[in-house]
């Protein structure tokens, strides 16, 4: 089983919506995927269609003291997440305790899954500084940091080169717009000046994601015919590519 | 039984999709279904039995049936019953005597091709060495001089002379001259199928002396001097021959080792690049014309400050000097018009000042790699003065378009380009063409600019800078591409300006003599100008059959049966060894159309420049323009009617020589009926390309295969493909679905060099799977980038001749018959205009004939 550890370079740069659609490009290749949603507001099931009612998670497991592989959904394309889990106060306080308490547990639940049978863990991580205190570093085979054609994203990359990008790491520029003439000149800007780190592909800004999403589907069921289903489809082909080449 | 309903019914819908059929289509099929699925066996003969019309008679569509197509069918059964009689599935196959035979000839042949590999590989990887010893500044043709080789080669070629001259002249007798050549056949046709060049080189030493062996023969032993009109006539017969076997030798010399020069790498510091002027000269042109091609300059990869843009208007026109001001690019007008393009350039010579200029005419756009390819040369080798590349054209010029065969057939253009230039190369021959140049100005300000005393003025420029010890490139790489002549009588025009301007050349400053050029780059230039003289020996060889036909002299004084012997050596293997040569860029038999037009038209104008170099004047060769309607162009065609009308008369009165005659005729008779049966082919087709067909369409859509997005006014972004681009807009291809959510305001987004560039748009038309789309947007930073992204994409021309069919002298026949066939309905379409309903009937009896012969049969997969 190859993993794959998304990250954002800060909030609102699409990570979890680019593990759902990645994860379902990776389906259609005729891998089975699973994703694991490491952020404490447990929005990654959303995009698999895990109804609001539904508690279940790996965190809320590792409180109830139950098996957390009991906890996998899969939606009816076939794709499988492990939800962080509905934690009724604080989330973010309790992970932390857990945390204290059991400082590998992430490491120990990622172990468990891989005996699975999943070709591939797409892990949704927090943003790429706020996820140390979780020790998974290095744990990706290939590691995304998903970037916004924006300052932001630019400056982290500048100021922190050295602590965000490993040989493993790769960014992958989501919301493109070309409309916007400073958003295509920040892509070019990152693309060249990180061109070892980057990912040769781009994902788009495109409507249909959003709108993909209100039917709990993935872009690549939803609108086969957008721009984003076919960068998505693009995105896994490099990863798959990737790493064959690095085995 | 419930089941069959439904299986119908996907049966029905896999032949008829999503056609809306008639009563008439219906009946059939429906019966067939029926039939096939309650009496059938599921399979048959290894083939779904209900698919068994569609695998077997790949004529006929069951929903369309024809009249004559129980004809059809019983052809196609006979055929298959009587010479297929095994069906094409793989288990049935068993190898006959024959196929042990030609099994183990290819191996045989194999080795040989192997040891052949072996040879070249050795040669080529001591090339390599030697290259790397001498360093990188050593141009390959410099290898040929070695001090010590001179000798030792010197030996080599006198002896090598003296074997050929022996095996040349010894007189044979028939069953001699019969063995002799179909050894060299046999030899020929194992060389043929062993891949490389040294197999190709000694095919073309075995051609050689069937050739020479002709012609030896024919200057020798066939002319009859008893009879003065048959001595004339048969020297001028000889002299066309000795005309095209100097053109062959010739020809051998010049393209024995294509260079295949790649490009080679800019240094990485671009502080160090040069700096380049380009000219784009324009005189009588429109400005839409024009503005592609400064767009698409603007666009080329060189340092900014490092290239200078100007439009050279010989036409005075102030749209002109405003569309340049806007843009910001040079504009250059100069007093009088005197020299036409030369003097035109020659006066933007002395206001600029670039280390190097770069020549485009108005309607050649070049890609955004042309600087980064053509460079790098000048910086290795300090005196290469001209960098040459090749003219490639993106819409049909008349042969193409009135042949009906753009994109299918190598066109007149692509053997110079493809072959001969590169040929050149080797031996430091090629020479300026006008266009998709770059020129060194020191060189070109040393031989006084442009040359101005010759209509081809790009050609003596570049013999003047090759005098003066300057060396020229050529890359074959098309890195730029333009509109080609419109009409027939343009195009004739161009190529007559051509014609004279190389007589002229060769009259006043001819190659063969004069200081300064070495012998190898005397005999490129003669070579390219000896082929603008083709216009007489082709006529010469269109009427040669009519001397005995019509007058009854013998010009080729012996019998057929040696006559035969010695010619159909010469012919054949001449055209076998030009196959494989001259292949990929002309397809056997097509350059005796293209000669064949334009002889009557070259003849006058280069005769009169051999005697009189200064007369003539230059003509500007007009593009861009439409044809509304369809024509028969009875001007042009006038010369090629005549000496049909002669054909024919010859064909009538060899006709009645053969039944009325005395019989000891017989066979020289049947050899000039046969002649003059092929020149009648030949014929066919120069009067097909006077039919001009109809060019309604003022942007060329060029067709390609690039990926876009499209954007919808909701955020939606729509993955798409670029099918086909012009100046005003381009055609994307969609799924259904994504096609019927385009509205009528949208943008398009495409990628050049990793940047995106979003184009606002209308749809202008709307299909189940293709959109038209409009620019809505024509201001000059978004043309920039949109021809960026279309025309000046640095691939966009490599693949370009990827769909021809490789060249096959049988096929190629094949279609020059067809094409003469469809020249001569075109004749008589032409000529009983108000009879129209009758005149079509020969073109369509032929087709229709045509298609009564059975088809061959294929099998996919999923018809098993």
């Amino acid at each position: 089983m190859y993993s794959l550890l998304l990250s954002g370079a800060h909030g609102g740069v699409g990570t979890t919506t680019t593990t759902a659609n990645l994860a379902a490009a990776l389906q259609v290749q005729g891998f089975k995927t699973l994703s694991l949603d490491l952020n404490c507001d447990n929005a990654l099931g959303t995009h698999f269609g895990v109804h609001v009612t539904e508690l279940g998670g790996w965190m809320r497991a590792a409180l109830d003291g139950e098996d957390s592989r009991n906890s996998i959904f899969q939606s009816h394309d076939g794709r499988c997440v492990l939800p962080f889990g509905h934690v009724a106060q604080q989330p973010d306080l309790i992970l932390r305790r857990m945390l204290n308490e059991r400082p590998s547990i992430v490491r120990e639940l990622i172990a468990d899954l891989s005996g699975e049978g999943f070709d591939y863990l797409l892990i949704d991580a927090p943003t790429t500084l706020n996820r140390s205190h979780l020790g998974i570093g290095g744990i990706g085979d290939l590691e995304l940091l998903v970037c916004g054609p924006e300052i932001q994203s630019y400056s982290l990359l500048k100021r922190r080169r050295e602590e965000v990008l490993h040989s493993k790491t790769h960014v992958i520029m989501n919301c493109i717009q070309p409309e916007v003439p400073l958003f295509g000149d920040l892509a070019v800007l990152i693309r060249e000046q990180f061109a070892q780190n980057t990912v040769p592909t781009a994902i788009h800004q495109d409507y249909s994601v959003p709108d993909s999403l209100a039917y709990f589907e993935s872009v690549i069921a939803a609108a086969p015919d957008s721009q984003s289903a076919k960068d998505f489809h693009a995105l896994a082909l490099w990863c798959t590519s990737t790493l064959k080449a690095k085995a | 039984m419930v089941d069959i309903f439904p299986l119908l019914k996907s049966r029905y819908r896999y032949y008829v999709g999503d056609m809306e059929l008639g009563l008439l289509g219906r009946i059939p099929l429906c019966l067939w279904l029926v039939f096939s699925s309650i009496f059938l066996r599921e399979k048959l003969a290894g083939v779904s039995a209900w698919k068994m019309p569609e695998v077997y008679l790949p004529q006929i569509d069951i929903t369309h049936i024809k009249g004559l197509d129980p004809l059809r069918v019983i052809v196609q059964l006979a055929w298959l019953f009587f010479f297929k009689a095994s069906t094409p599935g793989r288990s049935e196959y068993s190898p006959s005597a024959l196929d042990e035979l030609r099994a183990k000839t290819d191996a045989w042949i194999g080795k040989i091709s192997h040891a052949f590999n072996r040879f070249s590989r050795r040669v080529r990887v001591q090339f390599q060495r030697e290259a790397q010893r001498r360093g990188l500044r050593q141009m390959p043709w410099q290898e040929v001089d070695k001090k010590g080789g001179r000798l030792r080669g010197g030996l080599m070629i006198v002896l090598t002379l003296a074997i050929g001259f022996l095996c040349v002249t010894v007189p044979l007798d028939p069953m001699q001259q019969f063995f002799f050549g179909a050894t060299l056949f046999i030899l020929l046709l194992i060389l043929n199928r062993i891949p490389g060049r040294f197999p190709g080189m000694l095919m073309m030493v075995l051609s050689l002396l069937a050739s020479c062996r002709y012609i030896w023969w024919r200057a020798t032993s066939t002319l009859n001097y008893d009879d003065p009109l048959g001595l004339a006539l048969g020297i001028g017969l000889l002299l066309a021959e000795l005309y095209a076997w100097v053109v062959l030798v010739l020809g051998f010399y010049q393209n024995v080792w294509p260079l295949k020069r790649p490009a080679t790498k800019l240094p990485d510091d671009d502080r160090t690049w040069p700096t380049v002027d380009l000219f784009i000269p324009t005189y009588n042109e429109e400005l839409d014309v024009v503005r592609a091609t400064v767009y698409a300059a603007q666009g080329l990869d060189w340092p900014e400050d490092k290239l200078k843009i100007f439009i050279l208007d010989d036409g005075k026109r102030d749209e002109f000097r405003d569309f340049a001001a806007e843009v910001g690019v040079g504009y250059v007008r100069r007093p009088d018009n005197s020299h036409a393009k030369a003097g035109n350039i020659n006066h933007a010579l002395k206001q600029t000042d670039g280390e190097f200029v770069a020549i485009f005419d108005c309607d050649h756009i070049p890609t955004r790699a042309f600087l980064q390819i053509s460079m790098g040369w000048f910086l290795r080798d300090p005196k290469l003065a001209l960098v040459q590349t090749p003219h490639h054209f993106f819409s049909p010029d008349p042969f193409e378009r009135n042949l009906e065969n753009f994109r299918e057939v190598p066109n007149e253009g692509g053997l110079f380009y493809g072959l001969i230039q590169d040929g050149s190369d080797l031996w430091n021959g090629t020479f300026f063409c006008g266009s998709c140049a770059v020129i060194r100005r020191e060189p070109l300000e040393e031989v006084g600019g442009i040359a101005v005393e010759t209509v081809t003025e790009d050609a003596h420029t570049s013999l003047r800078m090759h005098r003066l010890g300057y060396n020229s490139a050529y890359i074959r790489a098309p890195v730029a591409a333009g509109l080609a002549t419109e009409t027939l009588s343009a195009h004739i025009g161009q190529r007559i300006r051509w014609a004279r301007g190389m007589a002229q050349i060769l009259r006043t400053d001819n190659p063969l003599t004069g200081k300064g050029l070495k012998w190898r780059q005397r005999l490129c230039y003669f070579n390219s100008m000896l082929h603008f003289m083709s216009g007489i020996p082709r006529i010469v060889f269109l009427t040669a059959p009519l001397a005995f036909l019509l007058l009854h002299t013998y010009i080729i004084y012996a019998p057929a049966v040696m006559i035969l012997l010695y010619v159909f050596p010469h012919m054949l293997y001449s055209s076998v060894v030009n196959a494989r040569v001259q292949g990929k860029y002309r397809h056997s038999l097509w350059g005796e159309v293209y000669e064949t037009v334009l002889s009557w038209y070259v003849a006058r104008p280069t005769t009169v420049a051999m005697f009189a170099p200064h007369k003539g004047t230059f003509n500007v060769t007009a593009k861009g323009g439409l044809i509304e309607e369809k024509y028969f162009d009875w001007v042009m065609s006038k010369p090629y009617i005549l000496l049909v009308l002669l054909n024919i008369a010859g064909l009538a009165v060899g006709v009645w020589r053969l039944l009325e005659g005395p019989s000891d005729e017989v066979n020289s008779v049947l050899m000039n009926l046969f002649w003059a049966t092929y020149n009648l082919v030949i014929l066919g087709g120069a009067v097909a390309v006077a039919g001009e067909m109809k060019q309604v369409r003022r942007d060329h859509r060029v067709s390609v295969r690039l990926p876009a997005s499209v954007r919808l006014k909701n955020g939606t972004l729509l993955n798409a493909e670029v099918a086909d681009f012009s100046l005003g807009g381009l055609r994307v291809e969609l799924s259904p679905e994504a096609a019927g959510m385009m509205e009528r305001d949208v943008s398009v987004i495409m990628e050049r060099a990793g940047r995106e560039f979003v184009f606002p748009m209308h749809v202008a038309f709307k299909g189940r799977t293709s959109v038209g789309l409009q620019l809505r947007d024509k201001s000059p930073t978004t043309m920039v980038n949109y021809v960026q992204c279309t025309f000046a994409r640095a691939d966009n021309w490599v693949r370009w001749k990827q769909g021809m069919a490789p060249d096959k002298p049988l096929s190629s026949l094949r279609m020059i018959i067809h094409v003469s066939i469809l020249g001569y309905s075109r004749l008589v379409n032409g000529l009983l205009e108000p009879l129209k309903q009758s005149s079509g009937s020969l073109f369509n009896t032929f087709t229709t004939l045509k298609s009564l012969r059975p088809q061959p049969i294929s099998m996919r997969a999923d018809d098993l």
